[in-house]
Parts: C-alpha cells; sequence; structure tokens
C-alpha cells in the first residue's frame, strides 16, 4: 500500500510465563493503515491496548518491523522513538488522564512545553483549541469542574494540538454516557474527515460504525480485517 | 613532672569535648537533613507517579522528569533554607558568649552551612528524581497485558 501510514509486519509481542512459555498478545501481526484511514481494533481486553502501545511506541518489547510513515521504528533507539512519538502521535485514554491540579488552559498546554514552540506559539496554539473545541469559557477550570464528556472533549483537543498526523485512542468512550459519547465520536469522525489518521480500541460495535475499518483480534492473532 | 603541651590539653579537655560532641551532633543533624528530604522527595515522586506517567506519554522526556522533581526539591530547599536562617539569627545570639573570633552574624558561616544544606538536598532528591524518570507509561496508562 503506497499511501500507508503504518506498515506491521510479521510483529509479535509475548510475555513470559515462566521457564520457556510465552503469552503471546500478538502474533505474527500484517497490517496495513492507509493516511486519513479510521481504524477500529476489537479484541479480549489487553490485546488492542497492547497494539496500541506497541503503535504509540511506549512498548518496546515487540519484534517484527514497524514503520511509521517512512520511519523504520523497529532500527530506531527509544529516544529516537520518543522523538518521532511527539512529532507524529496523539494520545487520547479512556480514563482521559487531565491532571488535577491544572486548568483546562494548563491541560492544553503540556504537550507544546515538550516540544519547540515558543511561548507565543503556545499561547496561539491553546487559544485556537479552546475556539475550535468551544470551551474558550472553560480554559480556567480545574478537571474535577467539568463533566466526563466535558473532560474527554479536553482530552481530544490535548492529542491533537501539537499537529499529529495519528490519533490514538484507548476506548474513548468508555467512561462516557452514550449522548456525550456520541459527540465524542462526532468529533473523531470530523477530525478523520479532515485527514487524521485515527486508530481506536473499542468493545463498542456502534463506536465501530463511524470508522471505515474494523481489525478483530482474538489470541493475538489477526482473524478479521475489514 | 608534666609537660607544658600535657598542661595545656588536660585545660582545655572539657571544652574540646563540647566541640567534639558538637561536631558530632551537627554531622548527624546534617545526615537527617538528608534522609528527610530523600523522604519528601521520595513520597512526592510516588505522589506524583500518575503525572509524571502521563506527562511522559505526553512527551516529556526523562530530563524533562528531572527538572520537575529536582525543581520541586529546590524550592522546598530555598524555603526550608531560609526559614533555618532566620531561625538561626535569633538562636545564635544565645551561643555567642561561646563564639571566639566569629560573630554571631558570620556572614561567611551563614553562607556555607546554606551551600553546604543545599548541596546534600539536592543529592539526597537526585536519586527519587532518577526513578521517577523511570516511570513507565505502559503502567500509568493502564496497561493490563
Amino acid at each position: 500500500m503506497d499511501d500507508a501510514l503504518i506498515r506491521l509486519r510479521h510483529v509479535e509481542r509475548s510475555y513470559p510465563l515462566g521457564r520457556s512459555q510465552f503469552f503471546y498478545v500478538l502474533r505474527d501481526i500484517n497490517l496495513d493503515i492507509a493516511k486519513a484511514d479510521f481504524v477500529s481494533i476489537m479484541g479480549p481486553s489487553g490485546a488492542g491496548k497492547s497494539t496500541l502501545h506497541l503503535l504509540g511506541m511506549h512498548d518496546h518489547g515487540w519484534i517484527g518491523e514497524y514503520f511509521l510513515d517512512e520511519a523504520a521504528v523497529h532500527h530506531l533507539k527509544p529516544k529516537e522513538r520518543a522523538a518521532l512519538r511527539n512529532e507524529q502521535i496523539g494520545f487520547v485514554f479512556q480514563q482521559y488522564h487531565l491532571l488535577d491540579d491544572l486548568t483546562v488552559y494548563e491541560n492544553l498546554d503540556i504537550p507544546l512545553s515538550y516540544r519547540r514552540y515558543s511561548k507565543s506559539e503556545r499561547s496561539a496554539l491553546v487559544a485556537d483549541m479552546l475556539d475550535r473545541f468551544q470551551i474558550v469559557g472553560k480554559k480556567d477550570l480545574y478537571p474535577r469542574q467539568l463533566s466526563g464528556g466535558q473532560q474527554q472533549l479536553v482530552g481530544v483537543a490535548r492529542a491533537i494540538i501539537a499537529g499529529p498526523k495519528l490519533l490514538l485512542a484507548d476506548e474513548p468512550t468508555g467512561n462516557l454516557h452514550s449522548s456525550q459519547g456520541e459527540e465524542i465520536m462526532n468529533l473523531f469522525k470530523k477530525l478523520n474527515s479532515e485527514g487524521m489518521t485515527i486508530v481506536q480500541v473499542t468493545h463498542s460495535e456502534k463506536n465501530t460504525t463511524y470508522g471505515n475499518r474494523i481489525i478483530q483480534l482474538r489470541d493475538g492473532w489477526v482473524v478479521k480485517k475489514e | 613532672m608534666r609537660t607544658f603541651d600535657q598542661v595545656v590539653s588536660e585545660s582545655v579537655a572539657p571544652r574540646r569535648l563540647s566541640v567534639v560532641l558538637l561536631g558530632i551532633f551537627a554531622a548527624i543533624a546534617l545526615v537527617l537533613a538528608a534522609v528527610g528530604t530523600y523522604g519528601v522527595i521520595s513520597y512526592f515522586v510516588i505522589q506524583r507517579t500518575h503525572e509524571i506517567g502521563v506527562r511522559m506519554a505526553l512527551g516529556a522526556q526523562p530530563r524533562d522528569v528531572l527538572v520537575l522533581v529536582i525543581g520541586h526539591a529546590l524550592r522546598l530547599v530555598a524555603i526550608g533554607t531560609l526559614v533555618g536562617l532566620i531561625l538561626a539569627m535569633f538562636s545564635t545570639r544565645a551561643l555567642s558568649a561561646l563564639l571566639y573570633n566569629v560573630g554571631a552574624f558570620d556572614l561567611a558561616t551563614f553562607a556555607t552551612v546554606a551551600v553546604v544544606l543545599c548541596a546534600v538536598a539536592l543529592l539526597a532528591s537526585y536519586v527519587p528524581a532518577l526513578r521517577a524518570t523511570r516511570a513507565d507509561p505502559m503502567i500509568t496508562l493502564g496497561h493490563n497485558g
């Protein structure tokens, strides 16, 4: 696939169970994800999350080949992977993982503070994001003062503020009421229509309908690609 | 018959004992300060493990985590040193009768003590700070295999 953003070849991830015994969460994964794809990964607890950690380069214990755009991730050192991750990937978490002691504004500023932006650029980007997500009025509030849906909205804004090509979402509506969940999924669909590649891990059949591909994992194997 | 040196030595023996004891207590105080700082910063790191993991997942490098943790330690040390110096300025008045060749507000002594305590505190905070840089985002972000 020429327009592939992600290519996985013979990727495996296992955890030792005892002497020469292993528990495989991913086995011989061969997968292409195109630019502007919206992929849903479904499967038993753990398998999808392992895939996300692998794609997000938080996990280094896998074997095989992983290409992100033109970069051969499997050849990169941890520091180079971290730099690539900062440049290309945004994360949305089921538990939002906003920092409780920081305001909405400050939470949005965190990813920028670890990248090469000047203070004025950071202010402008945060202001843009607050405006785009219509949360200007909430910029001085703390996460505990927001509803779950609003917190996840901030989580999505934080994930895309540094302009990643790839958005990885771990059960993004898992902690939300259905109406809030729909709002977040519609937002994902909108981002995808604007060109963002999205990979979500979900147990919700409904959430998969917002994407254009489903990958089913079982016992570590890809059993179904749509 | 005793030599002159012996006479002098015996005459200052009680004071020498006081000085040695003071030195030992000062060394113990320094060790306690280091252990206390280590404990406080370790507790800070444990309390903020989640935050550190999230920050690392969002792009923080080990260097950024070191700055976060040691920066916090420095703030605490600065406050502690300032309060300590103010208290010391008052308490040295009580000791002024025992001082010889040193004033109650000897700047060099105060500065040396402050610098030594800051250095000890920094060293004591470095170990927990280094441990914080090894926070695993996979654990923080709820990986379950």
